[in-house]
């Protein structure tokens, strides 16, 4: 018997090695898995549940569907003619106003629902107890409609490429209805967010609901009416200079009124003692730089004359009043969070306390702005005097100095008034910043119905015209000092700048108050924390001594 | 998480809605490892406390700490150290067990094997691993309870605030939800919770603070509590031969109130301590009573709660 024993068969098979496709898909499934680490973790939720979503499919098919149809019907409608003729037009605007409705309310009112439900089926809360911060819950909204929305553009993309293929539309005149008409819905995507932010009560959230989708439904009627517009005079519109001109005007205040929504919409959601003001207050004056740059440059260039620049100025007006009325019936006290990040030194407190939250800081902050539009004016004025600019102009310069005083009086007297009445309220009942802009209307509403009523009931002074009676209304007023002119107007205007510095000096202690708040040191716990979290390193050797010292005898 | 400092703080918290005070000033400290039962009645200010721990509320006046850091000035520091379960489920559509717990670990910026190991070890603990890809809607209320916990734990806070986890729950998912809880406190998590079943409270928490119209009434261990607010010790004595002469002899006693004879037992309340009671008992000994069985019946956490509050509502 030999001694050799045939060896064991083996019935375990080696597992088959890896092909070179299976590990491209591993490597790609990692680098997946690594991507969507670094997502929004709201995008990724959402996306998700978007896939498995009905309403979702439905509206993806039937856009599908729709799209179907077009092709098909303007294809057997032309004809043979299809060889020949520049259909593309056409047909682009049948697509543009199918792709236009999920664009302008689909996408939107997905966007204000997405975060309304959040609060209606009580997720906000978990949410809110996560360590995601307001600006990634926002963020990640947002980044879910811009991907419906590529969605959905994907979906018409081949039926727009189409109609490039029959010409009749060029590649400009695509591109720019696809960059305007994205802008679009995510500009109102940003306002849905911003109103389902605001809403937090269930009548509140009703009542802006069906005031979202009007406004929606009138943004989809507008969308169609200016698709149909800009489709018949493309080829005028895309040559002309005043209409690149005004993209840039139009993308310049897109961009700027775009972050101001965004920071307002954190802001809603973040946390009291957060400083939810300082950021929007940064975004108020990189728009009206913007704004005030625009102007410039059109202004140099000579595109306008003084009744726009008066406008403008009046827009100004407007802008500051309204910002003014949130900002000066923020709280006054300021919490420690926002304590421990004030500015040091005094001329930091100078320059930088205007940014603060605060009641007063927010008065001084829209007051000052105003006052610089108002200077800025004055020296376009001076300008157009002076200097050989492109266009000789021939200014009122009485008029828009008498506009310029009253203006930025009126605004200084109503915000102080309402900041004042604010503060009183604010010892007998907490007031809101709804309640303090309620406040100032109602001043305002005051001030120019109270004398209106009084004059037109009276009958010795209903004909009389303008009456010393009308001082307190700022509209009928300014407008009367432009028109009239003269020693008594200017008299009138110096007597309403006064009445403005006594307002301000009224509300001066309650600001120096507000800019006298110092920087609080972090408390102990903090800096234990940090200290925990992010170890200081240690320190570098600067010579062969320190590195022995330091590493040991066989470094050097 | 610091050594030495409580991980929970409440320090004279007030929180007023309108004309009703919610919480007046409530002060109490749960260290680390430690279970601390919070109950009261309905609309007694737990919920309103939870929440501003919680960071989802602010206080009118006071301060809550975790950890030491403010709920107020650093609610971001306070969110990475907390685990919050709420008496509500809040749940998304569309949404499977193993999705929603993966949104919550990104959400608590976990992030590649932290995240996957996170989930893993959560799925495995409430023992969600079976439902993974069920959907969230179709689960049972035990189920969506353990979901949530799961939830609460995904990126294994120090401190646990859990406001009614057994509502609703059958026995079994009562008792699970228990033994879940006991063995986060045995890995040395401290959680506060609150519960209307204080059967189950009372086995599970180390120390309780009762609230009643918005004030804590009482802090301690049930028997630290049961003793300062104890005035009488219900006793059962069980006797052989006249139970009568016995119920008279008792009666006669100044120390003692509502004597009363129930079968072969004659139960009655005492005033005063432990060392009363065994001359009270040698003294009816000596009395000639044929004592078979003597004894001072233990105070639940039922009869604490019910001694101290009052049943007012606000």
């Amino acid at each position: 018997m030999s001694d050799m024993t045939a060896p064991e068969p083996s019935y375990v098979a080696d597992p088959p090695a890896p092909s070179a496709w299976s590990k491209r898909l591993e490597l790609l499934d990692k680098w997946l898995a690594a991507a969507g680490d670094r997502m929004n973790p709201i995008l990724v939720k959402e996306t998700r549940q978007a896939i498995k979503s009905r309403q979702f499919t439905f509206t993806f098919l039937l856009l599908l569907i729709f799209c179907w149809i077009i092709t098909i019907g303007g294809v057997a409608l032309v004809g043979p003619g299809i060889y020949y003729s520049a259909a593309g037009g056409v047909l682009l605007r049948a697509y543009f106003w199918v792709l236009v409705f999920p664009l302008t309310v689909v996408v939107p009112f997905g966007a204000y629902r997405s975060l309304s439900e959040e609060r209606e089926e009580n997720t906000y809360d978990l949410l809110r107890v996560s360590t995601l911060s307001p600006h990634q819950i926002i963020r990640g909204k947002l980044g879910s409609a811009a991907v419906q929305m590529g969605v959905y553009l994907s979906a018409v993309a081949p039926c727009i490429a189409f109609t490039y293929l029959l010409r009749g539309v060029d590649v400009v005149t695509i591109a720019v209805m696809l960059v305007y008409s994205t802008l679009a819905s995510l500009g109102l995507s940003m306002i849905g967010l911003l109103a389902a932010a605001l809403a937090n009560q269930k009548h509140g959230q009703v009542l802006l609901s069906v005031g979202f989708v009007t406004l929606l439904l009138g943004c989809f009627w507008a969308a169609a009416f200016l698709v149909y517009e800009f489709l018949s005079n493309s080829s005028n519109f895309v040559r002309d200079n005043e209409f690149w001109m005004f993209s840039g005007v139009l993308l310049t205040l897109f961009v700027t009124t775009f972050a101001l929504v965004y920071l307002a919409a954190v802001a809603l959601i973040s946390y009291r003692s957060e400083n939810r003001s300082t950021p929007l207050r940064w975004a108020m004056a990189v728009q009206q730089t913007a704004f005030v740059a625009w102007m410039a440059y059109l202004f140099i260039i000579g595109r306008y004359d003084d009744d726009v620049l008066i406008g403008a100025f009046l827009v100004a007006v407007g802008y500051w009043y309204v910002m003014g009325t949130l900002l000066s019936t923020e709280g006054a006290e300021l919490s420690h969070r926002v304590r421990r990040s004030l500015p040091q030194s005094t001329m930091g407190r100078v320059v930088l306390g205007l940014f603060n939250p605060g009641p007063g800081a927010g008065y001084l902050f829209a007051t000052a702005n105003l006052v610089a539009c108002a200077g800025l004016v004055a020296i376009a004025m001076a300008a157009a005097y002076y200097l050989p600019l492109p266009v000789r102009r021939n200014f009122h310069y009485e008029e828009l100095g008498l506009v310029l005083i009253a203006a930025c009086s009126y605004a200084t007297i109503y915000l102080g008034l309402g900041k004042l009445v604010t503060a009183m309220v604010r010892r007998v009942a907490p007031v809101g910043t709804m309640a303090g802009f309620l406040i100032h209307a109602l001043l305002l509403l005051a001030g120019t119905g109270i004398p209106c009523a009084i004059q037109f009931s009276s009958p010795s002074l209903r004909n009389a015209g303008y009456t010393i009676l009308q001082w307190p209304n700022p509209f009928w007023t300014t407008v009367e000092l432009a028109n009239s002119r003269g020693w008594d107007s200017w008299l009138q205007a110096m007597g309403l700048s006064a009445v403005a510095m006594c307002v301000l000096l009224v509300n001066l202690p309650s600001i120096a108050r507000e800019f006298a708040q110092g920087r609080v040191a972090l408390p102990t716990r903090l800096v234990e924390d940090e200290a925990e979290l992010h170890p200081p390193e240690p320190a570098k050797p600067r010579n062969p001594w320190e590195a022995e010292q330091v590493l040991g005898p066989e470094s050097v | 998480m610091a050594t030495g400092i409580p991980q929970i703080e409440l320090r004279g918290l007030h929180r007023v809605f309108g004309d009703t005070h919610a919480v007046n000033d409530v002060s109490f400290e749960v260290r680390a490892g430690e279970v601390f039962g919070y109950i009261g009645p309905n609309g007694a200010g737990k919920t309103t406390s939870m929440r501003i721990l919680a960071t989802l509320d602010e206080p009118t006046r006071g301060d809550a700490l975790v950890d030491g850091f403010s709920v107020v000035e650093d609610p971001d520091r306070v969110r990475r150290r907390l685990g919050f379960m709420p008496d509500y489920f809040g749940t998304y559509e569309n949404v499977n067990v193993h999705e929603y717990l993966d949104f919550f670990a990104r959400a608590y910026g976990l992030r590649g094997s932290e995240r996957t190991d996170a989930l893993t070890y959560v799925e495995d603990f409430t023992g969600l691993d079976k439902f993974a890809t069920k959907p969230i809607k179709g689960l049972s209320k035990g189920m969506k309870q353990r979901l949530c916990l799961g939830r609460t734990m995904i990126h294994d806070p120090s401190v646990m605030v859990l406001d009614e986890p057994a509502a609703g729950l059958d026995p079994r998912a009562r008792i699970e939800l228990r033994e879940m809880i006991a063995r986060l406190a045995d890995t040395g998590k401290s959680v506060l919770i609150s519960s209307h079943i204080l059967t189950e409270l009372a086995e599970v928490c180390d120390r309780v603070g009762i609230i009643e119209q918005g004030r804590l009434v009482a802090v301690g261990t049930v028997d630290e509590i049961s003793s300062k607010f104890q005035t009488t010790s219900a006793i059962e004595v069980r006797f052989v031969g006249d139970v009568d002469r016995a119920h008279c002899w008792l009666a006669d006693r100044d120390d003692l109130t509502d004597v009363a004879i129930n079968g072969r037992n004659v139960t009655f309340g005492h005033l005063g301590e432990e060392s009363d009671q065994a001359v009270l008992l040698k003294a009816m000994v000596d009395a000639g009573l044929e004592i078979v069985e003597f004894r001072c019946r233990t105070k639940s956490l039922e009869d604490v709660f019910l001694e101290v509050t009052e049943g007012r509502v606000q």
